[in-house]
C-alpha cells in the first residue's frame, strides 16, 4: 500500500456513555514493531529477537523468537530462513506453549515400591538409583541386558553423547530410537542404493520440477511449509499423488492414483516397465552412473500394465497418463513419506522410487531426485550420529578400520567400541519379552502410545526390572509406567543442532528457563556419565557446542563432512548449513550456497561410485482383509496441529481447538450406509489384537472397504499388527485387517 | 509393575562417591538458568525498520484504501488453502490473544464435486466427479448489516465508516453475550476471565499502517487476501431470494441474507454436493441458567399481572395485593437472576443505549417499565388516595407485562434461528405466561381464600381450569412439534429435535411425568376434599413450575442453529 492509502482507524473520544478505551482495549493494542516484525502486541513487545530452528518436524523451519530480557515472549516465522521464508505451521507458532505447561516434570520422580506412587527425589538420589539399578541388572544378566530407546526429537549433540555414553561408557550394546518408526526405511534404502544415507535434494527442487510424484505423502497436512514451496513452483507442474486416500495433497494434485493399500511396489514396477517399453529410459545416465540396470530391466518383464492396474485398482487410462507424464517430464522428482516407509516391503518400495529416478536420469539436476521427506526434526541427526546402527558419520561397527578411526578421533579405548550394531527397536522389545533385556531407558519418546500392537508393549513392560523415562512430562503414557522419571528440558530450553530433511543443520537455542530442576538431555547424559563412573571418557563434551566440534571432527572425510562449519554462530548467520560442508568448500568462500543438492557430478557414495538398482518380487500383505475382518485399516497423520503422540501438542489450548478431542474413524458413505452409521455414530473397531471405539466420520475421501484412524490417539496402535520390513525393521502401520460395526449401546 | 530387584542387597549410596556428582548437578542446574542467546548471537534484524514479510503480502492487499461506500473484506481462495490452520495460530500469536482464545476457526465441507478448469494447477481429468474435502477458514465477516452490532444493547459495536471494519469496544461491553446469538456465524467469543466478548477487528491497526492482517501474513499459501468491496453490493448479492437459490456465500452456511457477510469464498468447485463436516450432527448449547430464571419468572410475573384487572374490582383489596406482591417478587427475582448472566454487570446501566435496534435493549426497558407499572399498581393497592386508579393501573401492569414477554420473545426471534422462529418462541413464552399466571393465581387466591376470603373460591376455580387448559394445550403442541421435526429430515429444526431425543433422552419422559402429576394434582385440588386441596394445588404448582424451568433450559440447550462449517464432531 502507498502512504495515501493508509486509513487511520477513527477513534472517537471517550464519553460517559461510550467507552472507546480502557484496560480491556489496551490489552489488544499493537506497537509498531522493531526487528522487521511489523506490528506486535504491545504487551508482548520484544527488546531483541533471535532465530532458531523449529523442534517438531523435519521440515526444519526457522522461527524468529521474540525476546525480552533474554527470555522468549512470543515467536513468528523467520523471514530470512531459506526453508520457510517467514511462514510457520500451527505447531511452530505454538512451539512455546508446551514448555509453559503446568504439568512439566520439575524434579526426578522415583516410584515408591511400597505405595506404588511416584515420589519426588533429588537428582543425586535419582542418579544413584539409576546407576545402582542398571548396574545390578548388568551384574545379574550381562552387560547387554540394558537398552535404551531414544528419539529423533533431541539435538544431535545429545543423541551422540547418549550413544557414546551408553555403548562406550556403560558397556551397553542395544539402543534404538523412534526414528525406526519413521526413517529407518529411507536410511537403509539410500545406503544400499546410493552407498550412503544421503537424501539428495534441497527444497528448491519443489519449485524447479515440472513433474512431482508424491508417494504415500501428504505434505499439505504433514509438512505444510513444504507444500508452500510446491505452490511457489512457477512451471505449472504436473503433480501426481499415489495414495489410497484422497488426502488434502491428492485434492491439490493434477493426477491422483488412488491405489489399493500396499499395492505401491507393484504399481511402481509397472510404471518402470512401461517407461522401459516406451523408451523413456535415460540410457546415457544409466550407463555412466549406475549399475545393475540390465537385471532390473529383465525383472520388470513380469510387470505388465495389466498386472499393475489390476493389482493396484488403477484404471488403465490413469496409469497411461501417469506414465506419459513421467516420460515427458524434464525435471521429475519423486517424493515419499510414511506411506512408503511404514510398509511390509518398504525398503524395496523406496528403492523402486530410487530406481525410477535413476532410470530416468532424475538425479543431480534441479527439480529431480528420489527424495525422502523425513518425519522428525532430527531424524537425520539420529541417522548420522546416534551411534546405534552405525558408528558416527555413517561408519560401520563391523569395520575394524572404522572402529579404530572412531577410537582415535574420540580418544576412546578401542576395546570399548562394540564390533556389532544394536538390535533394532522390535528386537529390543523381543529381548525384553524373552527376559534377555531387563533394564530400559526411554528418552523423549512415548513407546506405550506409538509402538505398533501397543498392548504387547504394555504387557512386556511388566517384565522389566527397571524402566527409566526421560521426558518433559511425567504424564506421558510411557512415563506413567516408569520406575524412575528424569525431568528433561525441552526444545527452546537448551542449545544444540537439528538436521532437517534437506540435510540442513539448524540451531536450537536456550530462550526459556526450564521449570524446576529439569535439565537439558545433554546435561543429564553428562550426569549419568559422572555417576556411572565413566565421566573421564567424556571430559571433552563440556557443552553442546564443544560436542558439535567433536562431531565435525568425526565427519571429516565422510560424505557428511561438516568440518567447514565455523561453530554455532556460523550456522546462525547462514540460516543453517546443509551437509556436506567440508573445510575445502569453506576455504575461500565465506558462506555456503543457501540451497545445495547432491550428486551433481553423477558420483554416488558406493565404492565404485555407481548407484545400484535394487528390487525384489513384491510379497502379499501379511494380513489381508477377510470375511471376519473385512476392512483394511489405514493410519496416519490427522491434522497439522497434532504431532505424533500428542505429548506436546495437547498442551496448547489453541492447538487443541484445531483437532477433534476424541479419536474418529473415516469411513466411506457406502460402507456407512451398509452399517447404518452416520457421522457422529460410535463405532467399534476390532482387529485380531484389540478392540476400540471411535466416532464415525463419513467421507468419500477414503475408499470403500477401508477405514482411516489418525495415529495421534492412544488407542489406535492397539489395533495395528507387528509387521516389519525385513531390511529396515520399520513397522508397517499402514495396513491391517479390522472389523467395523456400531458400538453397543 | 515389577518389584525392585537387586537394589535391596546393595547398601544405600553408590560406592564411587557422590560428591563429584553433587557438584556437577549444582553446576548444571545453575547453567540451565542462564539465557545467553542475545549475547552469543548477532542481532540480524536489530535495525530493520520495515516489516520483513512485506514482500510476501504486498500483493494480498488492495492498492488503495476503501472509497466512500466501500469497505475492507476478506477473500479466501479455498483451492489454495491446504488446511494447515496456520492462520488460526498466526492470528492468536500476532494479536496476543488469551491462551484459549481464537478469532479464526477452521472447519471443512465434504462431498463430491465436479472440478472447473482453473485454480493453481490443472485439475484431474480422469474423474468427472471427485470426492472432496474443502477446508474453510473463517473469522469475522465484517458484515454489511452486522447482527452483533444490531443486537448489542450497550452499543459496544461500531462499523467504522471509513473501512467498514466491525469493531468491538471491549471496555463498553457488559458481557451479555447476546451478540453471539445474533451473529449467525457465532463469531464473538466470550471470555469468562475477562467477562466480555472479543472478536476479530481485521487487524485494523495493521491495515492502517499498510501491514497485512495476521492471518494474511501467516498463510503459507497466500489463500487469504484483503479486498475492497462496495457495502451496498454485499446487501444485493445476499438478497434473500438470491441466497435461497444460489450459493452466494458457502455451501451449508447460515443464511447470508441475514447480515450480508463481506467475506468472499472462491473455489473452482461449485457448491452443490458439498456439506459441512458437522452438518446435522446433534449438539447442545449452554443452558444459560440465569436467563432461564429471568424468562420463567418474568413470564410468571406477567401472567399474574394479567389476573390483576380481574381482581381489581373486588371489595377487599387482599386478592389484588396478594397477586401484586407475588408478581412483583417473581419479577424482582427474575431480574436479579439475570444479572448473574452478565460478565460485567457494573456496565449494565448503559443497556438502554441500543433501544433503536436491539430487542435486548427493549426487553430490558420493557421489564423496567413493567416493574414501574407494578409499583404504581402497588400504590393504588396500599395508598387510599390512589384507590380509584386501581383498575387502570392494573391494566397498565398487564399491558406492560405482556409487552415485556413480547420483547423477551423478540430477543430470540430476532436471532433468526429457525428453532426460535416467531411461532415457536411466542408459543412457548405466551404459553408459559398463561400457564404459570393461571397456576400461581389459583395458588395465591386459594391461599387467600382459606385465610378468610371464601368469596374468592370461584375465581380460584376459574384460574385452575385456565391453568389446566394452558397446560394441556402447551403439552400437546410441544409434543406435536417435536415429533414432526424428528420425523422430517428436511425440517430446519430436525437437528434440534434430534439433539433433544438423542443427547437428552431423559427430558421428554421427565416432562411427561411432570405433566401427568401436575394435571392429576390439579384435578385433585379442584374435585377432592377441601382439606387436602392446598396440598394438591401446591404439588400441581410445583411440578408445573419445574416443567416450565426444564422447558426453558431445553429452549436454550437445543437452540442451536447452522453455523460456519466445523471440524469432525466428537
Amino acid at each position: 500500500m502507498t502512504e495515501q492509502t493508509k486509513v487511520p482507524a477513527s477513534a472517537p473520544s471517550d464519553s460517559l456513555l461510550r467507552r472507546w478505551t480502557g484496560p480491556q482495549t489496551s490489552d489488544l493494542v499493537l506497537s509498531p514493531g522493531r526487528f522487521g516484525l511489523g506490528r506486535v502486541p504491545l504487551r508482548l513487545e520484544p527488546d531483541a529477537t533471535t532465530g532458531m530452528v523449529c523442534g517438531f518436524c523435519a521440515t526444519g523451519c526457522g522461527l524468529q523468537v521474540h525476546l525480552r530480557d533474554g527470555e522468549a515472549l512470543n515467536l513468528s516465522g523467520d523471514p530470512d530462513y531459506p526453508v520457510n521464508l517467514g511462514m510457520a505451521c500451527p505447531k511452530g507458532w505454538e512451539a512455546l506453549a508446551p514448555l509453559r505447561s503446568p504439568d512439566r516434570a520439575v524434579t526426578p520422580l522415583l516410584r515408591n515400591p511400597a505405595t506404588g506412587q511416584m515420589e519426588p527425589v533429588s537428582w543425586v538420589r535419582a542418579l544413584d538409583e539409576f546407576t545402582v539399578r542398571m548396574k545390578t541388572v548388568q551384574a545379574a544378566h550381562g552387560p547387554h541386558s540394558i537398552a535404551f530407546l531414544s528419539t529423533g526429537q533431541i539435538c544431535t549433540e545429545e543423541m551422540a553423547l547418549l550413544g557414546m555414553l551408553f555403548k562406550f561408557g556403560m558397556g551397553g550394546l542395544h539402543g534404538d530410537s523412534n526414528t525406526r518408526q519413521c526413517m529407518a526405511t529411507a536410511h537403509v534404502a539410500y545406503k544400499q542404493s546410493l552407498g550412503f544415507d544421503a537424501p539428495p535434494y534441497t527444497y528448491a527442487d519443489f519449485e524447479q520440477s515440472d513433474v512431482l510424484v508424491f508417494v504415500g505423502a501428504n505434505p499439505c497436512i504433514a509438512h505444510p511449509i513444504l507444500w508452500q514451496r510446491v505452490l511457489r513452483n512457477p512451471h505449472r507442474p504436473e503433480i501426481l499423488v499415489l495414495d489410497p486416500r484422497r488426502t488434502e495433497t491428492a485434492m491439490n494434485a493434477t493426477q491422483h492414483l488412488a491405489l489399493r493399500p500396499k499395492s505401491d511396489l507393484t504399481l511402481l514396477y509397472g510404471i518402470a516397465a512401461a517407461l522401459v517399453a516406451r523408451g523413456a529410459v535415460d540410457r546415457d545416465f544409466v550407463e555412466a552412473y549406475t549399475t545393475g540396470f540390465d537385471g532390473f530391466e529383465a525383472f520388470l518383464g513380469a510387470f505388465t500394465p495389466e498386472r499393475a492396474c489390476s493389482e493396484s485398482g488403477i484404471t488403465r487410462e490413469a496409469f497411461d497418463r501417469a506414465v506419459d507424464t513421467i516420460a515427458r517430464g524434464r525435471r521429475v522428482s519423486f517424493w515419499w513419506t510414511m506411506g512408503v516407509n511404514q510398509g511390509h516391503e518398504s525398503t524395496r518400495t523406496a528403492q523402486a522410487l530410487i530406481d525410477l529416478a535413476l532410470m530416468t536420469g532424475s538425479f543431480g539436476r534441479p527439480g529431480t531426485g528420489a527424495n525422502s521427506i523425513t518425519g522428525q526434526c532430527n531424524a537425520m541427526g539420529s541417522r548420522l550420529y546416534s551411534n546405534v546402527t552405525s558408528l558416527p558419520a555413517g561408519r560401520d561397527f563391523r569395520n575394524a578400520e572404522h572402529r579404530a578411526e572412531v577410537s582415535r578421533l574420540l580418544g576412546i579405548p578401542g576395546d570399548r567400541i562394540p564390533d556389532e550394531p544394536s538390535l533394532a527397536y522390535d528386537q529390543i522389545l523381543e529381548g525384553i519379552e524373552k527376559g534377555d533385556i531387563r533394564g530400559l531407558w526411554v528418552i523423549a519418546t512415548n513407546t506405550a502410545h506409538s509402538w505398533i500392537e501397543q498392548d504387547r508393549f504394555r504387557r512386556l513392560v511388566g517384565k522389566l526390572d527397571f524402566l527409566v523415562v526421560q521426558d518433559l512430562y511425567a504424564s506421558t503414557d510411557t512415563a506413567r509406567l516408569a520406575h524412575l522419571v528424569l525431568p528433561a528440558a525441552g526444545w527452546g530450553e537448551k542449545d544444540g543442532t537439528l538436521i532437517n530433511s534437506e540435510r540442513r543443520i539448524g540451531l536450537v537455542k536456550r530462550v526459556l528457563r526450564a521449570p524446576g530442576e529439569a535439565l537439558a538431555d545433554f546435561h543429564i547424559f553428562r550426569l549419568v556419565a559422572e555417576a556411572w563412573g565413566c565421566g573421564g571418557l567424556f571430559r571433552e563434551w563440556t557443552d553442546p557446542e564443544a560436542a558439535f566440534g567433536i562431531l565435525q571432527r568425526l565427519s571429516r572425510g565422510t560424505p557428511c563432512d561438516i568440518a567447514g562449519i565455523r561453530g554455532y554462530r556460523h550456522l546462525d548467520e547462514c540460516g543453517g548449513i546443509q551437509w556436506p560442508f567440508p573445510e575445502t568448500a569453506a576455504a575461500g568462500t565465506s558462506d555456503p550456497v543457501r540451497e545445495r543438492r547432491l550428486f551433481e557430478d553423477g558420483r554416488f557414495f558406493t565404492p565404485d561410485g555407481r548407484a545400484r538398482f535394487l528390487y525384489e518380487e513384491p510379497r502379499g500383505v501379511p494380513e489381508p482383509a477377510d470375511a471376519e475382518y473385512p476392512f483394511i485399516l489405514l493410519t496416519g497423520r490427522g491434522t497439522s496441529a497434532q504431532w505424533h503422540t500428542n505429548t506436546r501438542t495437547e498442551k496448547s489450548a489453541v492447538l487443541r481447538s484445531l483437532y477433534p478431542a476424541e479419536v474418529y474413524c473415516e469411513i466411506h458413505p457406502d460402507d456407512a450406509a451398509r452399517l447404518r452409521v452416520e457421522t457422529g455414530t460410535r463405532l467399534r473397531i476390532r482387529s485380531r489384537r484389540a478392540s476400540i471405539e471411535a466416532q464415525a466420520f463419513v467421507t468419500p475421501t477414503v475408499q470403500p472397504g477401508q477405514v482411516f484412524l489418525p495415529m495421534h490417539y492412544v488407542e489406535v496402535n492397539r489395533l495395528t499388527r507387528s509387521t516389519f520390513d525385513p531390511h529396515s525393521r520399520q513397522p508397517s502401520y499402514k495396513h491391517c485387517a479390522v472389523h467395523v460395526g456400531r458400538a453397543a449401546g | 509393575m515389577s518389584p525392585r530387584t537387586g537394589i535391596a542387597q546393595l547398601p544405600e549410596g553408590t560406592p564411587h562417591g557422590l560428591e563429584p556428582v553433587r557438584t556437577l548437578v549444582d553446576e548444571l542446574l545453575e547453567d540451565q538458568r542462564r539465557l545467553t542467546a542475545v549475547e552469543r548471537f548477532s542481532q540480524r534484524h536489530a535495525d530493520a525498520r520495515a516489516p520483513l514479510l512485506e514482500s510476501h503480502y504486498r500483493d494480498l492487499l488492495p492498492l488503495s484504501a476503501p472509497l466512500p461506500g466501500e469497505q475492507y473484506a476478506f477473500e479466501v481462495d479455498l483451492d489454495a488453502c491446504s488446511g494447515c490452520k496456520g492462520c488460526v495460530t498466526a492470528c492468536h500469536s500476532m494479536n496476543g490473544l488469551d491462551d484459549n482464545e481464537t478469532w479464526r476457526e477452521v472447519g471443512f465441507i465434504v462431498g463430491h464435486a465436479a472440478p472447473k478448469p482453473s485454480g493453481p494447477f490443472r485439475p484431474s481429468a480422469d474423474a468427472p466427479v471427485i470426492p472432496l474435502t474443502q477446508v474453510v477458514t473463517t473469522a469475522c465477516h465484517h458484515c454489511a448489516d452486522p447482527g452483533c452490532l444490531n443486537g448489542c444493547p450497550v452499543l459496544a459495536y461500531d462499523k467504522d465508516p471509513a473501512t467498514g471494519i466491525v469493531r468491538h469496544l471491549d471496555d463498553q461491553c457488559m458481557g451479555c453475550s447476546y451478540c453471539i446469538l445474533k451473529c449467525p456465524y457465532e463469531v464473538p467469543k466470550y471470555s469468562k476471565e475477562r467477562g466480555i466478548v472479543r472478536k476479530c477487528d481485521l487487524c485494523q491497526g495493521r491495515l492502517a499502517a499498510g501491514e497485512a492482517p495476521a492471518c494474511v501474513q501467516g498463510c503459507p499459501n497466500e489463500a487469504i487476501r484483503i479486498r475492497r468491496v462496495r457495502t451496498a453490493d454485499l446487501i444485493a448479492t445476499h438478497r434473500p431470494q438470491e441466497a435461497a437459490t444460489a450459493n452466494t456465500f458457502l455451501p451449508g452456511s447460515p443464511d447470508p441474507s441475514i447480515t450480508a457477510p463481506s467475506t468472499l469464498y472462491r473455489s473452482r468447485h461449485p457448491g452443490t454436493g458439498l456439506r459441512p463436516a458437522d452438518q446435522d450432527v446433534p449438539r447442545l448449547d449452554p443452558p444459560h441458567v440465569p436467563l432461564v430464571l429471568l424468562l420463567v419468572l418474568s413470564q410468571a410475573s406477567a401472567g399474574l399481572a394479567l389476573a390483576l384487572p380481574c381482581v381489581a374490582g373486588f371489595a377487599a383489596p387482599t386478592a389484588f395485593r396478594v397477586l401484586l406482591v407475588a408478581s412483583g417478587v417473581l419479577l424482582a427475582l427474575g431480574m436479579a437472576a439475570s444479572v448473574a448472566h452478565l460478565g460485567r454487570p457494573t456496565k449494565a446501566w448503559r443497556a438502554f443505549l441500543g433501544w433503536r435496534r436491539s430487542w435486548l435493549s427493549r426487553e430490558i426497558l420493557a421489564l423496567n417499565l413493567f416493574a414501574g407499572a407494578l409499583a404504581a399498581a402497588a400504590a393504588s393497592a396500599w395508598i387510599p388516595a390512589f384507590q380509584g386508579l386501581r383498575l387502570p393501573l392494573a391494566l397498565a401492569a398487564s399491558a406492560t407485562g405482556l409487552f415485556a414477554v413480547f420483547s423477551s420473545a423478540m430477543v430470540y426471534v430476532d436471532t433468526r434461528r429457525p428453532v426460535w422462529d416467531a411461532t415457536r418462541t411466542f408459543g412457548q413464552f405466551l404459553g408459559t405466561t398463561g400457564l404459570l399466571g393461571a397456576t400461581l393465581t389459583a395458588v395465591a387466591l386459594g391461599w387467600t381464600a382459606t385465610a378468610g376470603h371464601p368469596e374468592l373460591l370461584p375465581a380460584v376455580r376459574t384460574a385452575a381450569i385456565v391453568a389446566a387448559l394452558f397446560r394441556t394445550a402447551l403439552f400437546v403442541w410441544n409434543r406435536v412439534c417435536h415429533r414432526a421435526a424428528l420425523a422430517d429430515r428436511c425440517s430446519p429444526v430436525h437437528a434440534n429435535a434430534r439433539a433433544l431425543a438423542e443427547l437428552l433422552p431423559a427430558v421428554i419422559p421427565v416432562r411427561n411425568g411432570l405433566f401427568l402429576v401436575s394435571t392429576v394434582a390439579g384435578l385433585a385440588a379442584l374435585a377432592g376434599p377441601a382439606s387436602s386441596a392446598a396440598a394438591w394445588a401446591g404439588l400441581s404448582a410445583l411440578t408445573t413450575v419445574t416443567s416450565e424451568l426444564l422447558g426453558r433450559i431445553v429452549f436454550f440447550v437445543t437452540g442451536t442453529a447452522r453455523r460456519m462449517p466445523g471440524g469432525i464432531p466428537t
